[in-house]
């Protein structure tokens, strides 16, 4: 085998490899070729450097390798990374707020204290519910809305240049509604965690811990993996660095 | 700074009127006021008046809407009809059953019956569930998809008129544990409602209370019982309050203020609750009194009873409450001591809730937008992107369409059964031989005579079985899918074959029965 077999074995394995990361579903416990590429990983520093070379270049951060996988975070830019468009295609931006906001609750609602990030991700922590993510939610609304009650409405030329609280958009959202045949409708702040459950479930971040009503859902190791070592500080630095704007005045 | 001493009036557009120089009709160059003497003429006692006002706006816009109602509807008087269904979604919060929009609107039939009646209408139960419907839906803003009525108003801030904008919501639809849709007031519906809208939720209790005592002392004991619910109400809300304070300090004790806040908030309930009941022990024992006076079982001593029953629910509830508050700071020690204990956590580490969610709901929305793709980013995970393929979108395009072909693949052709997955008794077989006996009858038979006969040719037991089933079976003269054999008792007279006794029935055919007949 010539230099230029094995450096195309080399990135060819290298390339199956995050292929196999980029399935969520796929488990190297029943993947014998995902176990072997895994193995190589961590074995085989040339490889290792391929791997990360390719990742880098497609706009993926490797958090995480182990026997369980190789967990994938995509880069903002990255083609890897579900944008708030994808998600909702068609909807208000107030929509799209409410769906991120949505997500931060479920993350929160997982791991209330900063200490909780800490566990390790192999410790599955406890299922959680719609409603559990709507009290989230609603609690933080009311501690926020509380004192804002003793002080004056929002100005109208405020309201129309956008400058409210995002509080608000979620609190103007109906939390249940009940549709002409008796259902209950989708478009209302429980539809819409449901349906971000739902989502993740498909990603292959949460499982069903309880089918049954109320569906319960519990994390999987991945979704854990990426909260604890990846997420949660990145949307934390996003946070910081958007508080430590000036925010905006009506011109 | 003081206002000018002489203001200037534009007389030749607004003529002047005598007395007052601010009346109506007077219009004063802004230039003359300054900043102070708006302040001094407007407070903001005014703008909470006129918040409570427009809180009563959407109930009136309902009444406003009755004259643009089709005619079929115009005697129906909206505002009555909205008025209770908030009674009764607001009897019902809080309880096992509480009011879903089925059963707040059938609560309003009886009495748009009673409107029928007194327009001369028919009454009918499409035409109530239209209106109940349309009361209900001007309510909850269906309109605009159950989100709070906007109002816009003026207020005087700084010395300047600004507009503000008032999110009103009235009835609101509340999951419930079990999973059903019910509905509920809002805070304010329900201060509007129970006319404590601007008072505190336990001044507002002392008021009920006072009233319940004053009506009680008049003998209106109805109104006193209502009063007395709507106490009850704010009993139950207070209880809520420190409870989820309570739950708060044991999740994370950072997150509830325990310097000033909640010891201000403890002695102000302790305070209020002993007055409380102190107040409460005063209503039951004048109500005892005055229910020792009257005739037992009479009106008003039911109503007393209850009136007894709701204030001591108060009472109860008041004691274990205040029981709570006394043991709320030794939770804190304990949670201080648990949590102080807590392993550090790493300071890049965030605490999601109150470093991450609660920031980010309290931003302006325009700036927590702008976060958007990072949490999205980093919530939702990975997606491998559907790449498009032209050259495989024209061959699929291209591609012609899969025309069966029965020659390649031989199709055996299937014969339909009926087939289910019970196991029976009897076998198919076991039912012809039986019906055998039963179809072939020549002449009217015994029912032992022709189970002797049966027995006699060697038949197994599960077919006598099915004779006499069958024979059961079509024991109704009336039966008209009975098959060829009819069965009538014609005397009492029993009999004993195998294990088998019962009426000796007679057996007879059918077409041959008829035929006498």
């Amino acid at each position: 085998m010539n230099n230029n077999d094995e450096l195309y074995e080399l990135l060819h394995a290298a390339g199956r490899l995050i292929q196999w990361a980029l399935q969520p579903r796929k488990h190297p416990v029943t993947e014998s070729d995902y176990r072997e590429l895994l193995a190589r990983y961590h074995d085989h520093p040339s490889f290792r450097d391929a791997v990360r070379a390719i990742a880098d270049g497609l706009g993926l951060h490797i958090i995480k390798v182990s026997g369980f996988g190789m967990v994938l975070a995509p880069s903002e830019d990255s083609v890897f990374a579900v944008t708030p468009l994808n998600y909702r295609p068609s909807g208000s931006t107030n929509d799209r707020l409410i769906d991120g906001l949505i997500q931060v609750a479920i993350i929160a609602t997982i791991y209330p204290n900063a200490q909780d990030l800490e566990d390790d991700a192999m410790l599955a922590r406890p299922p959680i519910t719609v409603e559990d993510v709507e009290a989230t939610l609603q609690n933080i609304c009311n501690q926020i809305e509380e004192p804002t009650r003793r002080q004056a409405d929002p100005l109208v030329d405020d309201l129309e240049a956008g400058l409210y609280e995002a509080w608000r958009v979620y609190r103007d959202k109906a939390q249940a509604k009940t549709t002409e045949d008796g259902r209950a409708s989708s478009a209302t702040t429980r539809g819409m965690i449901s349906r971000g459950l739902e989502f993740l479930e498909k990603q292959g971040c949460l499982t069903y811990a309880s089918r049954d009503e109320p569906k319960q859902y519990r994390p999987t190791w991945r979704y854990q993996t990426m909260v604890q070592e990846w997420s949660a500080q990145h949307i934390y630095a996003e946070v910081r660095s958007l508080l430590a704007v000036p925010p905006p005045e009506r011109e | 700074m003081a206002t000018s001493a002489s203001p200037t009036r534009d007389n030749a557009q607004f003529p002047a009127e005598d007395g007052d120089p601010l009346s109506i009709g007077d219009r004063i160059s802004p230039s003359i006021y300054d900043v102070a003497s708006i302040r001094n003429i407007w407070n903001r006692h005014l703008t909470q008046q006129i918040r409570v006002l427009l809180y009563t706006e959407p109930l009136l816009r309902v009444l406003r809407s009755d004259e643009n109602r089709s005619e079929e509807l115009e005697h129906y008087d909206s505002l009555a009809l909205a008025l209770k269904l908030l009674d009764h979604i607001v009897t019902h919060t809080g309880l096992e059953r509480e009011a879903d929009s089925d059963t707040a609107m059938r609560e309003l039939f009886p009495l748009m019956e009673a409107m029928d009646q007194a327009a001369g209408v028919e009454p009918n139960i499409e035409r109530h569930l239209r209106m109940a419907k349309i009361v209900l839906g001007a309510l909850r803003n269906d309109k605009e998809g159950l989100r709070p009525f906007k109002r816009v108003y003026i207020d005087f801030a700084l010395g300047h008129a600004v507009k503000r904008e008032l999110a009103i919501r009235l009835i609101e639809e509340r999951y419930t544990v079990r999973g059903d849709i019910v509905l509920h007031l809002s805070n304010e519906a329900t201060n509007l409602l129970l006319n404590a809208l601007a008072y505190d939720i336990e001044d507002a209790q002392a008021a009920a209370e006072a009233i319940v005592q004053n009506q009680l002392d008049r003998g209106h004991l109805q109104d006193a019982i209502g009063t007395a619910r709507a106490a009850r109400l704010y009993s139950s809300r207070l209880r809520e309050k420190i409870e989820q304070l309570l739950i708060n300090t044991r999740r994370d004790l950072s997150r509830v203020d325990w310097k000033q806040e909640v010891p201000r908030i403890l002695t102000e309930s302790l305070r209020h609750l002993e007055s409380r009941c102190d107040v409460e022990h005063n209503i039951i024992k004048s109500a005892r009194e005055k229910q020792d006076a009257l005739t037992p079982g009479s009106e008003e001593a039911h109503y007393l009873t209850i009136l007894i029953s709701i204030i001591s629910d108060c009472r109860q509830c008041h004691m274990e409450l205040q029981q709570q508050l006394m043991e709320a700071p030794q939770i804190f020690l304990d949670e201080q001591e648990r949590q102080v204990f807590a392993l550090r956590r790493r300071l890049d580490l965030p605490a999601m809730l109150s470093d991450v969610l609660t920031p980010l709901l309290s931003m302006q929305r325009v700036v927590a937008v702008k976060a958007l793709p990072t949490v999205s980013a980093n919530c939702f995970g990975i997606r491998a992107p559907n790449a498009f393929s032209l050259t495989q979108y024209l061959q699929r395009l291209l591609q012609p369409r899969r025309e069966p072909r029965p020659e390649t693949v031989p199709i055996e052709e299937r014969e339909p059964v009926a087939a289910n997955n019970d196991l029976l008794r009897y076998t198919r077989d076991v039912y012809e031989r039986a019906e055998s006996y039963l179809n072939t009858l020549q002449s009217p038979v015994r029912l032992a005579d022709l189970l002797q006969q049966a027995l006699d040719v060697g038949e197994s037991e599960l077919t006598l079985e099915v004779i006499l089933f069958s024979v059961l079976h079509h024991f109704d003269s009336n039966d008209v899918e009975s098959p060829k054999f009819l069965t009538i008792k014609i005397d009492d007279e029993q009999f004993f074959v195998c294990n088998f006794s019962g009426d000796n029935v007679l057996i007879c055919d059918y077409g041959e029965e008829r035929k006498n007949e």
